[in-house]
């Protein structure tokens, strides 16, 4: 299968990287990182947990601009301008579709947060050297920050080609991105401050409880990777946290290609 | 005497026998399919009874598009569709692509269903509206239809490399295909249609946005994969063109084939295409009384 797609999965590819956005995101990576050279001189002792929280931020931004401007803008091509007629009267099926614009999708993505990683990572190590005493943080612990931001984007690509799979229109597929990006950020945290002591204490509404906890299973949780706390700070993160986080990524996303190959299955192409 | 026996292979021990009168009868019945074979016409499109409703959504209307539509495409033929805007001509496309599917009827691309995505390496589709992908030049377009065929590259460079030539298009090929104009976005559409060499070409409007040499090449090239044994499924306005081209045509309006008949017929009866086209949808009498 992979043999016939990947002629797909390469033109994905080569539309997501010339795309403009592609090259605005890394533009923009660049601004913001010769404004954390700038912007660390301010965090007198904490200059290196800033640098990190300032770069890994950045990356995320990074991410979801282009998951949503780069993949979501070719997507629109694709379903409102109809392209995606002239590819499946060719000889793919509409899962192929599904998984040659995810694994396209998923190399641009990998391609950009490369150059932007390198970026982000090149300035940390300047600002590293230049302010050595207050940069304790190991760069172990930023790799593993900037993978699990990136295994997030990849997560959050599955949530826009799974809405796309069901809506007849891009933008809305994007504007349902937005929102389970938000409240995936949120949810873990809230869930967990629903069915803490101090929320009982305060009356926390059983109902509403039962409401985060559907919408904690439904939503995929992005805060599980967001290591800015613990790569900032340089705290260790466990071994059975990383197996957890991403075989949760992989079920995950699993799942929701899986989905998006038959809800695209049945769906006409007026 | 005249029976020769003949030992032609052992098998576990045991003999086959060839008798004369067997070898005969064998020969006679090749025969005879090879016959049937050569004077049956093939099939590529069939529609049976289809019709089509589209449902705008919850709440919308729903409109009737094609109603109980029969009509076949035979091998090596080049099939005119014709109809005024709405009549139903890309739905028709849409159903043979599986793009969307009928409510009723039976529909066969080469015998089969057309969700068979195998079967699917031997059509080309050329859409009416040149949407392809922005930032791909139209080299790399027909690299990508050669190779979901499974084409070499050496094989899809030479042959991309003759249709780039025959359509004067050669200065064009590495640009990117959203900084071409329509008409050369459309060459870069024929070239990625015509470089699988596809046993069904489906045609929608293939001249559209062509200069008149455009049309000549295009044209050309038509004729050329007719007289090669490509079956041509052909829509257009241009009237004049589907008389040129096709074997038969359907005209159709309001979602129902109104005239069906092969060029031939169309040529004895003293009328041409266009006579016939204002008569299905109802414009002839106003016409003639325009022109007096």
């Amino acid at each position: 299968m992979f043999k016939r797609i990947y002629p797909f999965i390469k033109v994905t590819f080569l539309e997501g990287i010339r795309n403009r956005v592609a090259a605005g995101v890394i533009i923009f990576s660049l601004i913001s990182m010769i404004s954390n050279l700038i912007i660390v001189n301010l965090a007198a002792q904490d200059v290196g947990k800033v640098a990190i929280d300032f770069a890994l931020s950045s990356f995320s931004l990074t991410g979801l601009l282009l998951i949503l401007f780069a993949c979501g803008s070719s997507l629109y091509r694709d379903i409102d301008k109809k392209t995606i007629c002239i590819v499946l009267s060719k000889a793919i099926s509409r899962k192929e579709y599904i998984l040659g614009k995810f694994f396209g999708y998923f190399l641009t993505l990998f391609f950009v947060s490369l150059i932007s990683f390198l970026i982000g990572i090149l300035t940390l190590y300047l600002i590293k050297i230049t302010h050595l005493k207050y940069f304790t943080a190991p760069f172990s612990g930023i790799f593993l920050g900037y993978l699990f931001s990136f295994i997030a984007f990849v997560l959050l690509l599955s949530v826009l080609v799974f809405f796309t799979s069901l809506t007849t229109s891009s933008f809305t597929a994007m504007l349902l991105t937005v929102v389970v990006y938000f409240i995936g950020n949120s949810i873990g945290d809230l869930r967990e401050f629903a069915e803490s002591e101090i929320a009982t204490q305060a009356g926390f509404s059983p109902v509403f409880k039962i409401i985060l906890r559907v919408v904690h299973f439904v939503v995929p949780d992005l805060g599980k990777f967001d290591l800015k706390i613990f790569s900032a700070n340089g705290l260790p993160v466990s071994f059975d946290y990383i197996f957890f986080a991403i075989s949760y990524a992989i079920i995950y996303c699993t799942i929701l290609i899986l989905l998006s190959m038959r809800a695209f299955e049945r769906r006409e192409f007026v | 005497m005249y029976q020769t026996k003949v030992n032609r292979e052992q098998n576990n021990g045991n003999t086959k026998k060839i008798t004369f009168q067997n070898l005969t009868t064998a020969i006679a019945l090749i025969f005879f399919k090879v016959s049937i074979n050569l004077y049956t016409v093939k099939e590529i499109i069939l529609f049976d009874n289809v019709s089509k409703t589209y449902n705008l959504g919850l709440g919308k209307k729903r409109i009737d598009v094609l109603f109980e539509v029969s009509f076949n495409v035979n091998e090596g033929e080049i099939f005119g569709f014709v109809g005024p805007n709405g009549a139903g001509k890309s739905t028709t496309i849409k159903l043979m692509l599986n793009l969307i599917y009928p409510d009723k009827g039976k529909i066969l691309i080469f015998g089969n269903k057309p969700d068979d995505t195998e079967r699917r390496k031997n059509i080309g589709y050329l859409p009416e509206i040149p949407y392809y992908f922005d930032y791909l030049t139209p080299e790399e377009l027909a690299w990508f239809s050669g190779k979901i065929i499974g084409l070499s590259d050496g094989e899809i460079k030479k042959r991309s490399d003759e249709l780039f030539s025959r359509l004067f298009f050669e200065e064009h090929r590495r640009k990117k295909i959203k900084e071409l104009s329509k008409g050369n976005a459309q060459k870069a559409g024929i070239v990625a249609t015509f470089i699988s060499h596809p046993k069904l070409l489906i045609l929608d409007e293939p001249m559209t946005g062509l200069d008149p040499i455009g049309r000549k090449l295009v044209g050309d090239l038509i004729l050329e994969f007719k007289k090669r044994g490509h079956t041509i499924f052909l829509t257009s306005h241009i009237l004049s063109d589907v008389e040129r081209f096709c074997d038969r045509v359907a005209v159709v309006y309001q979602g129902r084939i109104k005239f069906c008949d092969s060029k031939n017929n169309l040529l004895k009866s003293g009328r041409n295409l266009e006579e016939i086209f204002y008569e299905v949808i109802g414009l002839r009498n106003s016409i003639t009384t325009s022109n007096g």
